[in-house]
């Protein structure tokens, strides 16, 4: 688990870390991640190593004489990752240096005698001391007292120490006494100055990384020194990377970065879902009212409010899984954000996390999504073979998220976190697992919109193009669709934490133990059906929007084989538009003969007519008139079939609790009809047809 | 579903630095990693045991030895069906939280839960506690005992299959039937443990019959 971040940081340490500048080749290996490199970038990349990097300082303070917001461009961007002067861009990004660099010197000056003041204040030998308050002994109890503080101290200082000497263990930087022994103080200094925070195992690997790059700064600052003259290096960067300085300068990023993460650490029960609640602006009054949450510690009550935010929205199947297998996300969630990701992945590419994360706001806002888009990239990681994570079992799922699979790109792990944080700044990535959101608004096309394009006319150029009018032309049907769905979203998701509540309520009276979940246990069998129905209903429209975008674009495929993908894709699409069938009915609660609206009427009407409806006639080149009037036709005689399941599906509980569940399908049938396109027919069963 | 008679949930408390994390890596994986860094939250890990014939799940859950019961892990330990309490036999101060400890247990976990206390670190010369007042702290908390050493791998696979075979024991004694299955696992943890271990007169013994560490 640590192994990776310490692999990581042997590659890196191998060669020395004053070598570092030489290195650049290896890291940029190393980094494939994100992409982008600008012509500045590429223009670098002919310097030599010194030219370079003296380059590199004057951008930096170009940009912050210019432009200073572009700073946290390049944090999320990935541009700092070979950077020589992270530690100062991470300083302004948090304010811990401020953007007009002619007055770092003095801001460093002023944390510098902060620092020293806080070792003389915190650190008092009463052995040293000779004018000891007269009540004043080794054995007092008083707070007031030096010696109960000297030995309280004494103890601080043994727990920090014990995590400190295993911090990435094997990584010969960490073993370093004077390293060590810097990270002792910075944490020992934290705790004293935050009594209400005190030391908490994982703020060692918090400093770790910052002491790490903060130290290979100085050193490429060193070496640049060594090969130039003296009187080239500005005093600014000479001042502001003063080696001497290592603890003092860590310790104001690390306490900037602690401040942001404080609720991570903090087991105050109340307060902290306080503080939560104001900062993070993510809780709601129904995770307040809740007396198990209230009770809790702030991060089990924050990564809930993820999972039921964020995760919920993005990815509804997902959610609804990892309540039904019983797995809070704060078994592994509460170490995904104390060490910011720091044992998830190798610490070349936590730093480029963190540079985005730091980029962001005071807040911290980007890990909440950040811990979303790492749980929808392992679901999507093994989509063609399997999901991992959802069609696994809960030892093999747990296993997967204790021990976060090596192999994740990190890059498009952060750009779908930073889609969903600013889905206007940031384009969802290409390849990101899509599932229950829809096309972002630009694109004009919405998917639940397009269910009832079935119709193979839309061959036909004309009326394609009536059909793109009438989209883009539409944009108060894509907004409503866009209400429904977030309606459905939010309903399902509410679905599913009522079944989460009740089940641990059922399960404490017959079973003092369970394996994570109950087998069988129908209720919960359901619930993922709907979620298997959820997800054709979702597939199916998805389908037709991208085959619609294609057609629009290929407006006369000048191949065969084109056109039958085409009509191939088609014919998923109706295959997908299935009649969901609800075996689970029969277990429990009775039911109703399952009719589809309008279906005794079809019957009889197909009955009397004995003639499947021209659904299925190759239209492809007929005239748009007979289009039309198949399609009018049509709609008189068919409606829409609801789904049998959908409706009858407010028993789902048998007899725990009634509670409705909706799915996009159902929901069709209320949208507004006359925003619905009479283009062709409407979607209609196959199966149906068929008798 | 994987074919296993039994799973347990075992969970391992005790102060940081004592050796939690390492005797789950021996046993679990074999390994003794030179240096281990400080469990965060709390870690999992599986393994499939055999005891007489049967497969035997062992769910283990690994707590950071800084977080305390209420905070996060309080769901973990109450389905627990055994508690391994962990401390340092170099180093006092993780004997003396051993009460402490205990009050947790007592106010969070099922009463009736296995309870292992486990003096780790034999390997080490620096010992501060003999093995006579673990033993005797032992007994005064109804608690079975041993002394283990994750690095020399010693008594590290017996503590678990003996957790594992009384754990069985306690199933099958509750059942009254040698056919028991994961359906009826609620017996397991309610076992009349607490009289049997006083009655024990060695408190390092477990059950007699289970020989199967060994393996």
């Amino acid at each position: 688990m640590t192994a990776r971040g310490i692999e990581a940081i042997k590659l890196n340490t191998q060669t020395k870390v004053s070598k570092l500048s030489a290195d650049v080749k290896v890291e940029t290996q190393q980094c494939n991640t994100i992409e982008i490199l600008n012509d500045k970038d590429t223009k670098t990349t002919t310097m030599s190593p010194i030219e370079r990097y003296r380059f590199e300082w004057q951008e930096l303070l170009k940009i912050l004489d210019e432009q200073p917001g572009r700073i946290r461009e390049y944090g999320f961007e990935g541009h700092l990752k070979t950077s020589k002067f992270r530690s100062i861009y991470w300083s302004v990004m948090l304010r811990v240096l401020n953007e007009d660099y002619r007055n770092w010197k003095l801001q460093r000056a002023q944390q510098r005698q902060r620092y020293k003041r806080l070792k003389k204040d915190f650190v008092k030998n009463p052995h040293e001391l000779g004018d000891l308050n007269t009540n004043d002994n080794p054995l007092s109890q008083s707070s007031q007292s030096i010696w109960n503080q000297y030995f309280n101290n004494q103890e601080l200082f043994a727990i920090i120490g014990q995590d400190v000497v295993r911090t990435f263990p094997g990584v010969d930087f960490f073993r370093k006494s004077p390293i060590q022994n810097a990270m002792c103080n910075i944490l020992f200094y934290y705790a004293r100055e935050h009594p209400y925070m005190s030391y908490r195992q994982g703020m060692h690997e918090i400093l770790a990384p910052i002491i790490f790059v903060m130290y290979g700064d100085h050193q490429s600052l060193l070496h640049f020194k060594e090969v130039t003259d003296a009187e080239v290096i500005d005093t600014i960067l000479a001042n502001v990377l003063d080696p001497d300085y290592l603890e003092a300068d860590c310790y104001f990023i690390f306490s900037r970065v602690m401040a942001s993460i404080e609720s991570y650490y903090r087991v105050n029960n109340v307060l902290s879902s306080e503080w939560n609640l104001k900062t993070n602006g993510l809780m709601t009054k129904d995770n307040a009212e809740s007396t198990d949450e209230a009770t809790e510690s702030g991060v089990i009550a924050h990564l809930n409010s993820i999972r039921d935010k964020i995760l919920a929205k993005e990815d509804l199947h997902l959610h609804n899984y990892l309540l039904k297998l019983d797995i809070p996300l704060h078994i592994f969630g509460i170490r995904w954000l104390r060490l910011l990701f720091g044992r998830e992945f190798t610490l070349l590419d936590l730093l480029a996390l963190w540079d985005a994360i730091f980029a962001d706001s005071d807040r911290f806002d980007l890990p909440n999504y950040i811990v979303v888009a790492m749980l929808i990239r392992i679901r999507d990681k093994c989509k063609y073979q399997m999901d991992i994570i959802l069609l696994s079992d809960y030892t093999t799922c747990l296993t997967y998220l204790m021990r976060y699979p090596s192999n994740v790109d990190v890059g498009l792990i952060l750009r779908h976190a930073l889609h969903m944080q600013m889905p206007k700044k940031y384009d969802r990535p290409a390849n990101a697992f899509v599932y229950f959101t829809m096309p972002s608004r630009r694109q004009g096309m919405h998917s639940a919109a397009m269910t009832k394009m079935s119709g193979p006319s839309q061959h036909k150029k004309g009326e394609r193009d009536q059909n793109a009018h009438s989209m883009s032309g539409g944009k108060d049907t894509s907004l409503d669709l866009e209400k429904e769905v977030t309606l459905l979203q939010v309903r399902n998701a509410a679905d599913a934490a009522l079944l989460a509540r009740l089940k641990p309520a059922a399960n404490e009276e017959s079973h003092v133990i369970m394996d994570g979940y109950a087998k069988n246990n129908p209720d919960l069998e359901r619930l993922e059906l709907k979620n298997a129905q959820t997800v054709i209903t979702v597939a199916r429209n998805k389908l037709q929007t991208y085959l619609h975008t294609i057609r629009r674009y290929i407006t006369k495929p000048n191949s065969t084989e084109v056109m039958n993908a085409l009509d191939g894709i088609e014919e998923l699409c109706q295959y997908l538009d299935v009649k969901f069938m609800f075996p689970l009915h029969s277990c429990s609660a009775p039911i109703d003969q399952a009719l589809e609206a309008n279906e005794q009427q079809q019957r009889e009407e197909k009955r009397k007519t004995n003639k499947p409806p021209l659904v299925y006639a190759r239209c492809d080149h007929s005239t748009e008139k007979a289009n039309q009037i198949v399609g009018t036709s049509a709609q008189a005689t068919y409606e829409k079939p609801d789904n049998g399941f959908m409706l009858q599906s407010s028993r789902i509980l048998g007899h725990l609790k009634e509670i409705e569940l909706l799915t996009i399908a159902s929901s069709e049938k209320t949208r507004n009809p006359v925003n619905e396109i009479n283009n062709g027919l409407p979607a209609v069963d196959p199966l149906t047809l068929k008798d | 579903m994987e074919d296993y008679k039994f799973l347990f949930k075992i969970v391992l408390v005790g102060n940081a630095g004592v050796g939690k994390t390492c005797l789950v890596r021996r046993f679990t994986q074999g390994l003794f990693p030179p240096g281990q860094g400080a469990t965060i939250g709390v870690d999992f890990m599986i393994k499939t045991v055999e005891v007489d014939g049967d497969k035997i799940k062992l769910q283990i859950w690994d707590t950071a030895g800084q977080e305390r019961f209420r905070s996060i892990t309080q769901s973990y330990y109450r389905s627990a069906h055994a508690l391994i309490l962990v401390y340092d036999i170099s180093c006092q101060p993780t004997f003396d939280c051993l009460p402490d400890w205990l009050r947790e247990i007592q106010e969070y976990a099922n009463c009736k839960v296995l309870k292992i206390l486990v003096g780790n670190k034999t390997d080490r010369d620096d010992r501060e506690i003999p093995t006579q007042i673990g033993e005797e702290f032992a007994k005064q908390h109804d608690m079975y005992f041993l002394e283990t050493s994750a690095k020399e791998a010693e008594n590290v696979e017996r503590l678990f299959y003996e957790i594992a075979a009384e754990l069985i024991d306690q199933a099958r004694r509750k059942d009254g039937t040698s056919a028991v299955n994961k359906n009826s696992m609620d017996a397991i943890g309610l076992g009349s443990l607490g009289t049997k271990a006083s009655q024990n007169s060695c408190c390092s013994g477990f059950n007699s019959n289970s020989n199967q560490c060994t393996s």
